[in-house]
């Protein structure tokens, strides 16, 4: 069996949490855009 | 080309044209929660579902709600995927289910795999049958091709709402939209489709794999322990075996992608005849092109569904028409050279390529198979003459919006949809309007943050790659070439496609890494924007149309549509794709070829 390569698999798990918090912060970032700018 | 190469495409494209209306239709009263013949069987399903999940079916979700789920159930699976591949070989039921006994997945590996599969990318830098045990192909890849299909599915039913909606701050309920996806839409027909691939020859069973002894032994020097080249001679051949036709069939209907065998659908176990082949070119493009029929009905206007369909058409045929014409020509290198095979098959560039599905079948299939975000392939693409593999990466450059991804292709379709109305109302001084809603700056913002993405992951990737060593080792060519494998690779993995320029070696660090942030930022990151347009197109009045509005069912309006996106891949990519496959092509007429 493969050895089992803990500190990897954390920084990919905390790695893929990363991502999707950004994400979460894109969502509200995105949001906020709003406010305003429609000109058109 | 062939009168008769021609035919197969025709009849490809007649029968995805009779398919799409009745699939559309349907898919709108699934979303609509109209009635259905399947809802006395899967109404219990569903309520059952959300009582155990504690789903509120009735709730409305903001676009802000609705995206942040939509965030959570994809890391949620994803680290599932990631932990299955990760512990496949201390899971139960090893015997009936890893007989093969294969080891946890390396982490670099697991984790671009995770990546792949939750972003319907289905990039494989791995080998399946000899990485993946039959539990990890099942809950942590077949049930992602259906989960991220659904996905993509829901993003686009949102956006649909978005524009049919009046002042209104919600677009649905993902967990709903989800549910009503998977269970009504993808489920049943995967059902059906699954037993019609095993008539054709398609295996699904849990069995060790065979050994066959082969009818000529032969010879092969391959590097020995010792690093020296080593001539054994080979008399078994080791035959996978598994629960292939199930993950078949969500494979090529849900656009994801990935084979169950390493050499995906040019195996004979996964597309064992020619009726398999074109009912898995027909999966590919029949819910995409259904969701412009179903666009059509939910925002009341069956003709701009038929504007934006014949607009993926018109694409997807000048894609088809070209890459046949590529690879029907004969290799300049074999100059004086007769390259006729047979009477079928006049001749052209059958390297890589299935005899059993000949030049025609596999341009189709390249086409078709980049057009929409699947990636599966039954030829390989990296051995298409210089233009015809051009038309691959081209068609994801585009951004996956010719017929596209499950979903993914139709809102990223009406982004540009967005961005053509802006361009028209310009040409006219009028402000635009897209079926009665005002087009205002923040909507044109939006929807060009979603273009300028795409472009800078793909091109920013790849400009790093070429000045790493590291990532330049994993070549198999050079010159052009190499370019081109290092930008197909990119670019099949932000565009979510997942098929290869198989020469490159992208079981790496270094393209483990990049690439599955690359699949990451290509879904999400692009996705968040059209919600928040979505989100925004919602909440406008429905104006009645004016005689100043541009007519978004019109000849005219797919001319534009069409250009548009032309210009916009054109411009973005045209210099990259110069220093590829075109000095590639200009080259090869040269005669010069690079190693």
């Amino acid at each position: 069996m493969q050895e089992f390569r803990f500190m990897t698999d954390v920084i990919f798990l905390a790695a893929s949490f990363g991502f999707f918090i950004v994400a979460v912060l894109y969502v509200y970032g995105c949001d906020s855009l709003k406010g305003g700018s429609d000109h058109a | 080309m062939t009168s008769n190469g021609w035919l197969q495409i025709a009849v490809f494209f007649v029968l995805l044209l009779l398919s799409a209306k009745p699939m559309g239709l349907y898919m709108a009263r699934v979303y609509e929660r109209k009635k259905t013949w399947l809802d006395p069987l899967l109404g219990p399903v569903e309520r059952l579902l959300y009582r155990l999940t504690g789903v509120d079916a009735d709730a409305e979700m903001r676009w802000t709600e609705y995206g942040v789920a939509m965030l959570i159930f994809s890391c949620a699976t994803l680290l599932l995927t990631y932990a299955v591949e990760r512990l496949q070989a201390v899971l139960p039921f090893g015997k009936l289910l890893n007989p093969q006994h294969w080891p946890g997945v390396e982490p670099y590996l697991a984790w671009n795999t995770a990546a792949s599969f939750t972003t319907n990318t289905n990039w494989q830098a791995y080998v399946p049958e000899q990485t993946m045990s039959y539990l990890t192909q099942m809950v942590g890849l077949a049930t992602h091709n259906f989960w991220s299909a659904a996905v993509g599915m829901a993003l686009a039913i949102a956006f649909i709402r978005g524009i049919s909606r009046r002042e209104s701050k919600t677009l649905g309920n993902f967990w709903v939209d989800l549910t009503r996806g998977t269970l009504w839409v993808l489920l049943p027909i995967c059902i059906v489709y699954a037993l019609a691939l095993v008539s054709q020859g398609a295996i699904q069973n849990f069995k060790p794999y065979d050994t066959a002894t082969v009818i000529e032994p032969q010879q092969v020097t391959a590097p020995g322990p010792d690093g020296k080249p080593a001539t054994t001679t080979v008399s078994t051949q080791t035959i996978a075996q598994g629960p292939l036709a199930s993950q078949e069939a969500i494979k090529m209907l849900g656009t994801n992608g990935g084979g169950f065998m390493n050499a995906n659908s040019a195996h004979p176990f996964e597309n064992p005849t020619p009726l398999s082949n074109l009912l898995e070119m027909l999966s590919i493009f029949l819910i995409p092109a259904g969701l412009c029929i179903t666009l059509g009905r939910m925002t009341g206007s069956p003709g701009h569904g038929w504007a934006v369909f014949a607009a993926m058409a018109v694409l997807w045929f000048a894609g088809v028409l070209t890459c046949y014409w590529a690879e029907a020509q004969p290799n300049p290198l074999l100059h004086g050279v007769n390259q006729q095979v047979s009477m079928t098959s006049p001749g052209g560039n059958m390297e890589g390529k299935e005899m059993r599905f000949g030049i025609a079948n596999s341009a189709l299939f390249a086409t078709v198979t980049t057009d929409a975000s699947c990636g599966a392939v039954n030829s390989m693409h990296d051995s298409f003459m210089p233009l015809g593999g051009m038309v691959p990466m081209v068609n994801i450059m585009m951004g996956e919006i010719i017929f596209g991804g499950v979903g993914s292709g139709l809102y990223g379709m009406l982004i540009m949809v967005i961005v053509t109305v802006f361009i028209a109302g310009l040409m006219v001084g009028r402000t635009p309007e897209y079926l009665g809603k005002k087009i205002q700056a923040y909507d044109v913002q939006l929807s060009m943050l979603y273009v300028l993405i795409f472009p800078l992951i793909i091109l920013g990737f790849t400009a790093v790659s070429v000045l790493l060593p590291a990532a330049l080792s994993s070549l198999s060519n050079h010159g052009p070439h190499g370019l081109s494998q290092i930008l197909y690779a990119y670019t099949s993995a932000t565009g979510n496609n997942g098929s290869a320029f198989a020469g490159i070696s992208a079981n790496t660090h270094w393209y483990n890494s990049t690439l599955g942030v690359a699949m990451l930022a290509g879904r999400f990151l692009m996705a968040i924007p059209m919600l928040a347009v979505a989100g925004n197109l919602a909440t406008k009045k429905i104006a009645p149309p004016s005689a100043g509005a541009f007519p978004v069912n019109s000849t005219l309006f797919t001319v534009l549509l069409v250009g548009v996106i032309v210009i916009v891949g054109a411009l973005t990519f045209f210099p990259a794709l110069s220093l590829g496959p075109i000095l590639e092509h200009l080259l090869l007429r040269v005669g010069t070829s690079f190693s």
